[in-house]
């Protein structure tokens, strides 16, 4: 069966221009470290199946997996740009020229410090 | 979850414990609380007709692009109202509170499924926008179609696409079917009477889907959210104020019900942790559904909406807002034990969970404001869903099957007609069946939908898998989890009692997506093997690696010619 984690190493090999870089730059590496670390801590079930310590009243069943909810997007907003980068120093370009007036959306919204996002740039 | 609720029925007719709250079903109707509903359905249903001029490019207005996919126009802030009410459905609102209200800790399997979802996203989605951007594909069986060069892969991956989504539809309104009865209309006198709102409601949603298309939810959501938001808030705040001794008493008291033994079997009804043997079922849900999500045709409608191919991932962050969200409105199940509801006195409808809890807590003006909330997030998706089950039919069906020569206007037609017929057949489903069968229609909708991800995913990265060996998968796991979905008994049901099944040989129960999704795997791969060794003859693959990488570019038209 594929889990989800084989498949940022089998984009790695379709995305194609390789030329001088190897295939698994640090950059890449540190995005599919994001990508698998909330299947990790998630499917680990054993490691928050317990009611202790409590915060403000919830057991730790339930406020550890709503931090992960957080976690995550923090996880999301660093592959994100280090994706971007990765892309950016592939190519020896800035980065793509995205749609003109995409207003970026809400993309830093769900963490503090979520820099660039909101640029309008193509994250490739 | 159905299992649950099933189980909490059991449980509920007999801890008839001191009865604090109101049983809501069966009093009068509660003016203020209609008043204000009425009031927000008409101010979304003007919204709704209006939408049909918002962002109109006018170069293709005939085109499906325009209808199906709001002229594929949609940028971040859309995207992310847009996805929002896609993904946080009548499901997240009524099912999952009502699960973790009837069995505890393994219904909270809502939160890691709704964390995975977003990682999942990141990974390929970008890819099969890019694809289907590049060479203009308005469905994910249309990419089947060029990519693997089998009609016949596109047309089961349509079919499932277009099964699995009418009973999520069916789901939405027996969502805003709880809020009605807890309003106290409906529930009592004849068929008709009874459910008239609900057909009401209803016909309005069919007609601003039919002119506006998918324009209309992605205007209402804006509207949608806030309401959600505002109601969720205040509920997490409030209720736990109204309930003397606060979170710590809501979690103690949720325990004590739920481990207390049901007089009948003499097994608790499930606990604020999983229980032993409950850890591989609540990973395999999670993961399951997770997968399972964008393989929906409702789900994948509002990526292939925006108009860039990170338009998705740079929401990622904020999109896990709702994950949040999810994860505080499910709570409210526990808040209604808390609050002393049983089943009992939900009239033995646990889907009266929350609507009940919003009608003891609030004042009535602000329990139809969260009754708004509710039925029209409920109403959002549903239309979405109604217009990505539309887009298959059209696109998949009857231009390839019927009329090839459809021209894009009678495409756009076709599609408006049947997303009328989707959401009618979605409304006797309900009519037809209970609220409990519903939401376990909706699992199997899952277990459906999972395997055609095998042809969708792995297509985006390698064209190995042979199409027959493909189709042969889809039709093992389809076969072998409908027929596992179908011998699951419970209490209540002789059929479809649960999604959770044994694994063959084992004494481990899994969710049955999972176990199906196996079965498929392994079909495929060996299957795959001999058609490979024995040169089948593999199709005509249309698209190139680089469209997997396409960004769009100035002044390209959002229309390419359709792949025939």
């Amino acid at each position: 069966m594929s889990t989800a984690s084989d498949r940022p190493g089998s984009e790695n090999r379709t995305q194609a221009p390789t030329g001088s870089r190897p295939i698994l730059s640090p950059l890449r590496a540190v995005a599919a470290v994001c990508v698998i670390a909330p299947f990790v801590a998630m499917l680990w079930i054993p490691s928050y199946n317990k009611t202790n310590p409590k915060l403000l009243g919830f057991p730790f069943f339930y406020w550890y997996q709503l931090l992960w909810v957080v976690i995550t997007a923090a996880l999301m907003v660093i592959a994100v740009q280090a994706v971007k980068h990765d892309n950016a120093g592939r190519r020896g370009l800035g980065s793509d020229s995205g749609s003109p007036g995409d207003p970026g959306g809400p993309g830093g919204a769900g963490s503090a410090g979520s820099a660039g996002t909101g640029s309008g740039t193509d994250v490739r | 979850m159905a299992i649950y609720s099933a189980a909490a029925a059991i449980t509920g007719r007999h801890a008839s414990g001191a009865v604090l709250a109101a049983a809501a079903p069966g009093k009068a109707v509660n003016g203020t609380e209609l008043g204000v509903l009425t009031f927000f359905f008409v101010a979304v249903a003007i919204l709704g007709f209006f939408a049909a001029r918002w962002r109109r490019s006018g170069v293709d207005r005939k085109h499906l692009h325009e209808w199906g996919l709001g002229g594929r126009s949609f940028g971040g802030w859309v995207t992310w109202f847009l996805l929002g009410g896609d993904l946080y459905t009548a499901y997240t609102f009524v099912a999952v509170p009502a699960a973790l209200f009837g069995a505890g800790a393994l219904s909270f399997f809502a939160v890691p499924y709704t964390i995975l979802v977003w990682p999942l996203v990141f990974i390929f989605l970008p890819r099969l926008w890019s694809v289907s951007r590049k060479h203009g594909y308005v469905t994910p069986a249309d990419f089947i179609k060029a990519r693997h060069g089998s009609s016949s892969l596109s047309l089961a991956v349509a079919v499932t696409g277009i099964v699995a989504t009418m009973p999520y539809i069916a789901l939405q309104l027996v969502g805003i079917q709880a809020c009605l009865d807890v309003i106290g209309i409906g529930g009592s006198g004849s068929t008709f009477e009874k459910d008239l709102p609900l057909f009401i409601a209803f016909a309005v949603l069919a007609a601003y889907t039919y002119t506006s298309g998918l324009r209309a939810p992605a205007l209402i959501a804006f509207v949608k959210d806030t309401l959600i938001y505002l109601t969720i808030i205040v509920a997490i705040i409030y209720i736990p104020m109204r309930i003397p001794g606060g979170w710590n008493h809501i979690f103690d008291a949720a325990q004590t019900r739920l481990t207390t033994p049901n007089p009948k079997t003499g097994k608790p009804a499930g606990s604020i942790l999983l229980a032993k043997g409950n850890s591989i079922p609540y990973a395999t849900l999670a993961v399951g559904s997770a997968k399972a999500l964008f393989m929906y045709p409702h789900a994948q409608i509002g990526v292939l909406a925006t108009k860039s191919r990170n338009t998705v991932r740079r929401n990622l962050a904020a999109l896990t807002a709702y994950s949040l969200m999810l994860g505080l409105i499910a709570l409210l199940g526990y808040m209604a034990i808390a609050a002393h509801f049983t089943t009992a006195s939900l009239n033995n409808n646990a889907q009266h969970a929350v609507p009940a809890l919003f009608d003891w807590a609030f004042p009535s003006w602000f329990a139809g404001v969260a009754f708004s909330a509710v039925a029209i997030g409920a109403l959002v998706p549903a239309a979405i869903m109604s217009i990505a089950a539309a887009n298959l039919f059209t696109r998949n069906i009857w231009v390839d099957f019927i009329r090839p020569q459809a021209s894009p206007q009678e495409q756009t037609q076709v599609s408006q007609l049947v997303s009328l017929l989707v959401k009618f057949g979605a409304l006797a489903f309900v009519l037809g069946l209970d609220a409990t069968s519903a939401i376990n229609f909706q699992l199997l909708g899952g277990v459906l939908i999972l395997q055609t991800f095998p042809a969708i995913v792995f297509g985006l990265y390698t064209r190995y898998f042979h199409r027959w060996a493909l189709l042969l998968g889809w039709a093992s796991g389809i076969v072998y989890g409908a027929l596992v979905a179908w011998w699951q008994r419970s209490a209540t049901q002789h059929h479809f009692g649960s999604q959770v099944a044994q694994i063959p040989w084992t004494h481990q129960k899994a969710y049955i997506a999972c176990t199906a999704l196996v079965v498929n795997l392994v079909v495929l791969v060996v299957t795959n093997l001999v058609l490979r060794a024995v040169h089948a003859p593999a199709g005509v693959d249309q698209t190139a690696p680089e469209d997997y990488e396409h960004v769009e570019s100035q002044g390209e038209p959002v229309a390419a010619p359709v792949v025939a």
